[in-house]
């Protein structure tokens, strides 16, 4: 059936919407702030993997290295050296230090690199069929890889006690230190975590969406509409919000008439909701501001 | 405000704000740009007008983020909104600007309304999620599909003579109309600041909760904000379009509301001095440099964003605080906040019952630090802290 | 009864933070409001206030449910509230900061507010700071800047949440002149969260206990000097000697 196969396309769409909000969803929760940089973070890993790529290098060396580099190195550097040192400050101060972060990364980008570098397909170029549709072999893998990481998350992030003791510095620092952890380094490797999801979203979406500056801002809508729609909450709550994102969008855009030309205020109705339901559905965590 | 007396007579004088202490400073600025713009031509005019533009943009931020401490990147909707409805207005629909130009407001603030209207409610953070999103869908959709359809895909012309007069097509007339409008408009902000209005806003900032206990009403002070800030920058998109004599949706991409941003936070967010100094630093000064293409573009971008990091982390008053003192720094640390837990029954294990407070620990450090103890023995059931702490069994560790 | 809370029960998801809790405050009169950390009395307060809602019963002022107004209304009526914590504004003047809370009087002439702000900042004592940037002010003046702007509505009611905290000697002998002055000087009522039992034993006319989210006992505070429950959920020492305040229960305090 022909809707079966839009929803499913739309599916494999939402699930790049999906692997990037996990990313966001885990800073989220590891380190209390909204991680705007991790659109930038994740274009520029991909760049460089790509030019590594190019380069000669074997594919999973040129992987590892971007994550190193742009997930320890850089969550270190977004965690460790400028975030901590506005710990203290109020929420739009914190919210400008990381938009400007976001500004300086997007510069390097564009210092580096051509914007129209295509970055090559992890997973490589061949192809399955499943059901209807024919999916490339990447977006099968990212499609499998995005399931993984959103259960494993959200299963480390529960139980195991480095996920807990990550939680738990996010949650109220100073009970946590209290308990005993050393918040400072948990906090650091909470970034480090970010950062790196951050970059391993950009190596593996990027092959499957445009490059150009507007697509992304869109794309990190959307992103962010599913993250706030899962409460911030649950990794696999992030993934498969942004599935049924994927597939809504599929199904309307499709059907022809107004959905079909302003299909784009979907994301933004959507993110609307959630703010608005998030509260309800996720329980009062936060009261308003002071 | 004046000298009063009040009870055992003693007269209460309070230092004076007047409009018309500040405007000579306002208007020599004002005149001295004039007379730059009048001296040069062509280049340094066009120069000259966008710093004058993007001060405005600037401008807009100080209100909102800077009185009103709320984190809104919707700018360039609201500066593509005034642009794109009063082109329609004006070079389509043929109607006198000035008849055209109230109409286009009362659309932007109605835009500035459904963004502030949630700001009511959300945190920092969630508000930028928003706007952010706002000003994607208006690029996307508001501006592209609605606003620019059929004949004007790639924009609409809108020539100077729609101003109502072919004497505003001589540069430096143009000029001249840019310069006012935006002096005029920061002497308003600037008494604003510090008018009745203003104190309500700031200790909307400062205190939402403390204001509200006070009577103040929330919601209507901070949609008054955002109206304000939305209308500054809607008037900054109608210049603006005027100075490139066309009203495209490119202009008024959602990513350079964090460029503005930046701009306004190294400027300075709390006076429109900042705003000034920000539209120089950043649309003027690299043109001094002969070489304009160096300073354009990503490296450009670098270099702003990490300025405004720097200026964030060190000094987040920003650059008027350096010139106007410790008025004009932002309040960088938040009030503490004790994180809202409902208070839980003490657990009956074994818990020494009242015993004499000790002398040290009434202050602050010992009672944060009991406060911490106390939370972490508290945290609601199905938080990390708790469950960290039923796992390992650990006595609380200093 | 110028305040009167009946049968009030807050919760908080499953929690039930405040049980049928029933009290009232006649005009000018100051009432005590003690118990441990957790009782619910700042919860008390947030519902009064507006800040939480109430899951069961109703508030009344001056005889009227205010269930339904949101947190300005009611303090435009008449109820001014002080935090543990106040949250004034940093960078400004306590004269501007007294100006912007003067909610009720944003359609009188500036001079009418500076009066009153000067009035209400002699009467509390820190007319000496008019000028003075709050973040620039010693502790307890903070704590009586915030009583000021508390008072600049008019309120018939105040709700003082720990003010004595942290003070000692002359500056709590100078806050408690102030709260017993409040009645006649200001024409208001007091409801007074303490855990000072010296403050609160002199000031008050009433005192209520809470107890985990319960009310324990009222009445004048002799009674509750020597009320057997009382004494053993929370004062424990003999109320004589100074502070016998408590600890929060779960954490042990190192003497």
């Amino acid at each position: 059936m022909r809707t079966v196969s839009l929803l499913l396309a739309g599916a494999a769409t939402g699930v790049l919407y999906g692997l990037i909000a996990v990313g966001i969803v885990v800073t989220y929760l590891t380190t209390r702030t909204l991680n705007f940089a991790a659109g930038a973070v994740a274009t520029l890993a991909a760049f460089t993997f790509g030019t590594w790529v190019q380069d000669g290098w074997p594919k999973i060396l040129a992987l590892l290295a971007s994550l190193v580099l742009f997930g320890v190195g850089g969550g270190y550097l977004t965690g460790g050296v400028v975030m901590s040192r506005v710990r203290t400050a109020s929420e739009t101060v914190r919210v400008a230090v990381i938009l400007g972060w976001t500004l300086g990364i997007a510069g390097v980008t564009a210092l580096l690199y051509n914007t129209l570098l295509p970055v090559p397909a992890l997973f490589g170029e061949g192809s399955i069929a499943v059901g209807r549709i024919r999916l490339t072999s990447h977006q099968f893998a990212v499609a499998v890889t995005s399931v993984l990481l959103a259960v494993g998350l959200s299963i480390f992030l529960r139980r195991a006690w480095l996920g807990l003791a990550l939680r738990a510095v996010a949650e109220d620092r100073d009970a946590a230190r209290a308990l005993g952890l050393q918040v400072g380094r948990v906090e650091a490797f909470g970034w480090m975590c970010g950062m790196t999801l951050a970059a391993l979203g950009g190596i593996l979406v990027s092959p499957l969406v445009g490059g150009d500056i507007r697509t992304q801002n869109l794309l990190f809508v959307k992103v962010l509409a599913v993250s706030v729609l899962a409460g911030m909450e649950r990794p696999w709550l992030a993934l498969a919000a942004g599935v049924a994102l994927g597939m809504a969008e599929a199904y309307l855009g499709g059907s022809g008439g107004a959905w079909t030309t302003n299909i784009d205020l979907l994301p933004f109705l959507l993110m609307i909701v959630g703010l608005a339901l998030g509260p309800v559905l996720y329980g009062n965590r936060t009261r308003e501001a002071h | 405000m004046s000298a009063t007396r009040h009870g055992n007579g003693t007269a209460l004088a309070a230092k004076p704000f007047r409009v018309t202490s500040i405007l000579p400073w306002y208007l020599g600025v004002g005149a001295a740009v004039t007379a730059l713009s009048l001296l040069t031509s062509g280049y340094w005019a066009y120069v000259i007008d966008t710093v004058a533009i993007f001060s405005l943009v600037a401008l807009s931020f100080v209100v909102v983020s800077g009185y009103l401490g709320q984190m809104s990147l919707a700018q360039t909707a609201f500066m593509g909104l005034g642009a794109l409805v009063q082109a329609r207005l004006v070079a389509i629909g043929h109607l006198p600007f000035l008849m055209a130009l109230p109409i286009t407001l009362v659309v932007v603030a109605s835009a500035a309304v459904v963004v502030g209207l949630p700001a009511v409610r959300l945190r920092g953070v969630n508000l930028a999620i928003l706007s952010f999103g706002f000003a994607v869908v208006a690029e996307r959709v508001i501006f592209q599909k609605w606003l620019l359809s059929g004949l004007y895909l790639s924009g609409i012309p809108f020539g100077r003579n729609g101003l109502g007069s072919a004497w505003f097509e001589n540069e430096q007339h143009f000029s001249l109309l840019v310069i006012s409008t935006v002096t005029a408009l920061m002497v308003v902000i600037r008494a604003l600041g510090s008018s009745r209005w203003g104190l309500l806003v700031y200790s909307v900032r400062d205190g939402q909760a403390t204001a509200a206990l006070s009577g103040v009403n929330p919601t209507r002070v901070k949609l008054s904000a955002f109206v304000v800030s939305g209308c500054l920058a809607g008037i900054a998109g109608i210049l603006y379009a005027l100075l490139l004599q066309r009203a495209g949706w490119e202009d008024y991409s959602a990513f350079n509301s964090i460029t503005y941003l930046a701009m306004s936070v190294v400027g300075g967010l709390l006076h429109p001095l900042g705003a000034l100094l920000g539209g120089m630093m950043y649309f003027g000064v690299p043109q001094l440099f002969s070489t304009v293409s160096f300073l354009r573009g990503s490296q450009f971008q670098v270099l702003s964003g990490l300025l405004a990091v720097a200026v964030l982390v060190l000094r987040p008053g920003g650059l008027a605080s350096l010139a106007l003192g410790r008025r004009y720094e932002l309040h960088l640390v938040a009030p503490r906040r004790r994180p809202h837990r409902p208070p839980l029954p003490s657990p009956a294990s074994g818990a020494a019952r009242p015993s004499p407070r000790p002398a040290g620990a009434v202050n602050g450090q010992g009672r944060r630090e009991m406060d911490a103890l106390r939370r972490s023995c508290q945290a609601p059931t199905a938080s990390a802290l708790a469950t960290l702490r039923s796992r390992t069994g650990e006595r609380p560790v200093r | 009864m110028i305040l009167e809370t009946q049968d009030v029960s807050v919760r908080f998801g499953g929690l039930v933070a405040l049980d049928s809790i029933s009290l009232h405050v006649a005009e000018r009169e100051v009432v005590g409001l003690i118990g441990p950390n957790g009782a619910g009395k700042t919860t008390l307060f947030n519902a009064v206030s507006g800040i939480v809602p109430v899951a069961g019963g109703t508030v009344r002022f001056e005889g009227r449910d205010i269930g339904r107004l949101p947190i300005h209304r009611r303090a435009r009526l008449g109820i001014g509230r002080t935090l543990q914590t106040p949250t004034l504004m940093p960078a400004h003047s306590v004269l501007e900061n007294l100006i912007a809370a003067a909610a009720n009087l944003w359609k009188s002439r500036i001079g009418l507010v500076l009066d009153r702000a000067g009035e209400i900042a002699d009467a509390v004592g820190v007319l000496e700071y008019l000028h003075t940037a709050v973040r620039d002010l010693p502790a307890g003046v903070l704590r009586e800047v915030d009583i000021a702007r508390a008072l600049m509505t008019q309120p018939k009611v105040v709700l003082l949440d720990e003010p004595a905290a942290g003070l000692h000697g002359a500056e709590k002998a100078r806050l408690l002149n102030l709260i017993a002055s409040l009645p006649e000087k200001f024409d208001t009522a007091v409801v007074l969260i303490e855990h000072d039992m010296e403050v609160v034993m002199r000031a008050a006319n009433r005192i209520f206990v809470l107890d985990f989210g319960c009310m324990l006992a009222h009445g004048a505070p002799e009674e509750i000097r020597t009320n057997r429950s009382v004494i053993e959920a929370y004062l424990g020492v003999d109320v004589e000697t100074d502070g016998p305040a408590l600890v929060s229960g779960g954490a042990e305090a190192t003497p």
